[in-house]
């Protein structure tokens, strides 16, 4: 830790008092002049430092930046948070697999300001610019079996999809599996979960979410800006993302703990009543590139799509393909 | 390759539920075709209950003479999903028949409510068949390669 973030700690922990220069100087065993310069480094970060002569000085505020010690401020979390950040990466959830390879503890979390190389499914990207978004991954160890750990996917959406609809005052809702979506069906998150498991035995679980928070509609490149949306938009005015991330950690942990010790039911009974997928028409898009229309009945136990065919014949469970909600196409 | 290997292979594949099975050794090369065998029905999405082996080794059932029964491993789908070939549909596939693959090397994938499954080699092998056609449903339990240890 260099001077800097000393200094900046001592100043947090001081409750946004005023403390002299000297008083921080003697407290860290540094100069004056060090913390003197201290300050303009802080502020070149982004904090607001207010200094007055014989008083001191004073933190203001924190820039909006999920750096390591402004996620832990005020974060109640038990297993999640142990948060790395890092200002460009090619992908959150590459970095973070990487870190569950090398034996990174579970609730270990991998943020970043801008993704390179931010991914959907199947290759696709995902724009992730500096300062407009949240990009994370989250590394669990399930005690569970692989073919469970799907449903982790919908666990998630249903963390993010309560914290967003808070933080912007506005219900957002789940689009199957696990996109958060606007009422108008405009998708503001993306989660996308990866597995690393032997033939019986997760050996970790990366839960990489995607969040736009406070682009503006301009903000979007022109191919996605049709189906794209943001908290901001939706909330109406901008929305800090540190508390949100914070909200969203917390939530997640609640339901991972929960699911671990009583099963999925209850997660999945809230993502039903939260969907914008469920009671609707759907065109479902298989991925050897054949499509049908249907009826989205529920979501069943294990987590796939129940759709009865619009041409007849038997309801079909859905486990992996492109559904779109007809209703909220065409716009 | 001789006559009684042939035959061993024959019995191996008889045994097991596999339709077709090709091999290529240098310049040499087997393919072995069931008669009996219909086509593969489109797998039903059923969850969980299917068969509980996760892997297992080809069925040792072509006589107490045979030893490389053990030569041959099957991979089977740990999870209900969509089988894909290649990290993305514009990408190389990760492995082709003959490919010889390392233990820990990746396979294919398997999705399930974007969930990637990405599915490691258990163990050094050559790839002898794929059993599964890219971006089509397979249930838990179900074989998608044969590996010839090496």
């Amino acid at each position: 830790m260099d001077t800097a973030d000393r200094v900046l700690q001592w100043l947090a922990g001081r409750a946004r008092a005023a403390v002299s220069g000297e008083e921080i100087a003697r407290a860290l065993g540094v100069s004056r002049n060090s913390v003197w310069k201290a300050m303009g480094r802080l502020r070149e970060r982004g904090f607001v430092i207010e200094g007055r002569p014989r008083e001191g000085y004073r933190l203001v505020s924190c820039p909006d930046v999920p750096w390591p010690e402004q996620v832990a401020a005020g974060l109640e979390t038990r297993l999640l948070g142990r948060v790395e950040y890092v200002p460009e990466v090619g992908s959150t959830n590459e970095l973070a697999r990487e870190r569950g390879r090398l034996g990174a503890p579970e609730g270990s979390v991998v943020v970043a300001d801008r993704q390179t190389r931010g991914r959907g499914r199947r290759g696709r990207t995902w724009h992730s610019p500096a300062g407009l978004g949240l990009w994370f991954s989250v590394l669990l160890r399930p005690d569970i079996p692989p073919r469970e750990t799907s449903l982790l996917a919908l666990l998630s959406a249903a963390a993010v999809r309560e914290a967003v609809s808070r933080a912007a005052g506005v219900e957002v809702l789940i689009k199957w599996p696990n996109d958060v979506v606007a009422k108008d069906g405009r998708k503001l998150c993306g989660i996308l979960v990866e597995l690393d498991a032997e033939l019986d035995r997760v050996r970790h679980c990366v839960v990489g979410i995607g969040i736009n928070v406070n682009h503006s509609a301009s903000d979007f490149p022109p191919e996605v800006a049709p189906q794209a949306t943001s908290v901001r938009l939706v909330a109406g005015q901008p929305v800090a993302r540190v508390p949100l991330l914070q909200r969203i950690l917390e939530g997640l942990e609640e339901r991972y703990i929960t699911a671990l010790s009583q099963g999925f039911g209850p997660v999945l009974d809230e993502v039903r009543r939260h969907s914008a997928t469920v009671g609707r028409p759907v065109t479902v898009a298989e991925a050897d590139g054949s499509t049908w229309d249907g009826l989205a009945l529920d979501i069943r136990g294990d987590g796939a799509l129940m759709v009865r065919p619009a041409g007849g014949g038997r309801d079909r469970a859905v486990y992996a393909a492109d559904v779109s909600i007809r209703s909220l196409e065409g716009r | 390759m001789d006559l009684d290997r042939i035959k061993e292979l024959i019995e191996l594949v008889s045994a097991s539920d596999i339709a077709e099975f090709e091999l290529e050794i240098d310049d040499f090369k087997v393919a072995l075709r069931k008669f009996s065998a219909a086509p593969r029905p489109v797998p039903a999405a059923q969850p969980a209950e299917a068969p509980k082996a996760v892997a297992h080794e080809a069925p040792a059932e072509s006589g107490p003479t045979s030893h490389d029964d053990d030569r041959f491993i099957q991979i089977t789908a740990p999870m209900v999903g969509t089988f894909y070939r290649a990290p993305a549909p514009d990408a190389e596939p990760y492995v082709k028949v003959g490919d010889v693959v390392e233990a820990g090397q990746p396979l294919c994938i398997i999705e399930a409510m974007k969930l990637m499954n990405e599915i490691e080699s258990e163990v050094r092998g050559r790839v002898a068949q794929i059993l599964v056609e890219n971006a089509q449903p397979v249930e838990y339990g179900q074989p998608l390669f044969v590996l010839e240890k090496l």
